[in-house]
């Protein structure tokens, strides 16, 4: 099992760094183009919610986003860990109204289904105060 | 990410280069509200160069096409494989435009015009 640990702080200027260091993980481990941008999008998504919702009712100031990387045989598994309050991405519902005109359409949540479509597993944890969010991305051969 | 702005016939060309993620789209947002405040609202944005979007750049384009309303359009053209299959999973396919090619996108005969 190989591992890697990326932190960041609550900016959304840190984004940037977190898709260097993806590239530069996913070179190492020999991770497909395709799966890079999956794994971007979700960590983008559910990072950029942190930060802009995540901390609002906490005193302002510096937090730490953690985000754990693991790759055995079959799958990429990566881990994000923050104090911000708590959010449950698997109890956000999708948005509905996906075909309908422009101005029908509910805001929200988009971020979120996309991150549900984008990985094979997810699961959520809440353990001493931190939301820790597990997804999985299966490795298949190309 | 950045981008070109070029008219061609009767439409505002926008060429995004790069990445649209949460970092940079209300950058290209506010440029383009800036250009249908001066009065464009035909627009095209051409996709190829752009190498990733995320829902925040999506939320651009909704946001776009919401202000433009019935009085213009932006149809989008030559998004990539991994750029296309975003739009198409989060129905977006189907309340945009997508074209193969420019020409095609810029040629299309809209019915608001």
């Amino acid at each position: 099992m190989k591992e890697k640990l990326v932190r960041i702080n609550n900016n959304l200027s840190e984004l940037e760094k977190i898709v260097s260091r993806v590239e530069s993980i996913a070179e190492e481990w020999n991770i497909p183009p395709k799966l890079v941008f999956h794994i971007n999008l979700v960590i983008e998504e559910l990072v950029t919610n942190t930060i802009s919702y995540g901390y609002v009712d906490i005193a302002d100031g510096k937090h730490e986003i953690e985000i754990r990387f693991s790759l055995d045989n079959t799958s990429l598994t990566i881990i994000l860990i923050d104090n911000a309050r708590e959010f449950n991405p698997l109890q956000m519902s999708d948005p509905q109204d996906l075909d309908k005109p422009i101005k029908e359409r509910e805001r929200g949540g988009l971020g979120i289904f996309l991150v549900k479509k984008f990985v094979d597993d997810l699961e959520y944890k809440r353990e001493n105060g931190r939301n820790i969010i597990i997804l999985k991305k299966t490795l298949t051969l190309e | 990410m950045d981008c070109e702005i070029i008219k061609v016939k009767n439409e505002i060309v926008i060429s995004i280069n790069g990445r649209l993620d949460a970092s940079n789209s209300n950058d290209i947002g506010s440029q383009i509200v800036e250009l249908i405040d001066n009065g464009n609202l035909n627009f095209v944005a051409n996709l190829e160069k752009l190498e990733y979007i995320s829902s925040a750049g999506l939320r651009v384009f909704l946001f776009i096409g919401e202000k433009l309303g019935d009085k213009g359009h932006i149809h989008l053209c030559c998004l990539q494989d991994q750029i296309k299959e975003v739009f198409i999973i989060s129905g977006f396919s189907s309340i945009f435009k997508l074209f193969d090619d420019l020409d095609s996108a810029v040629s299309y005969e809209n019915d608001d015009s």
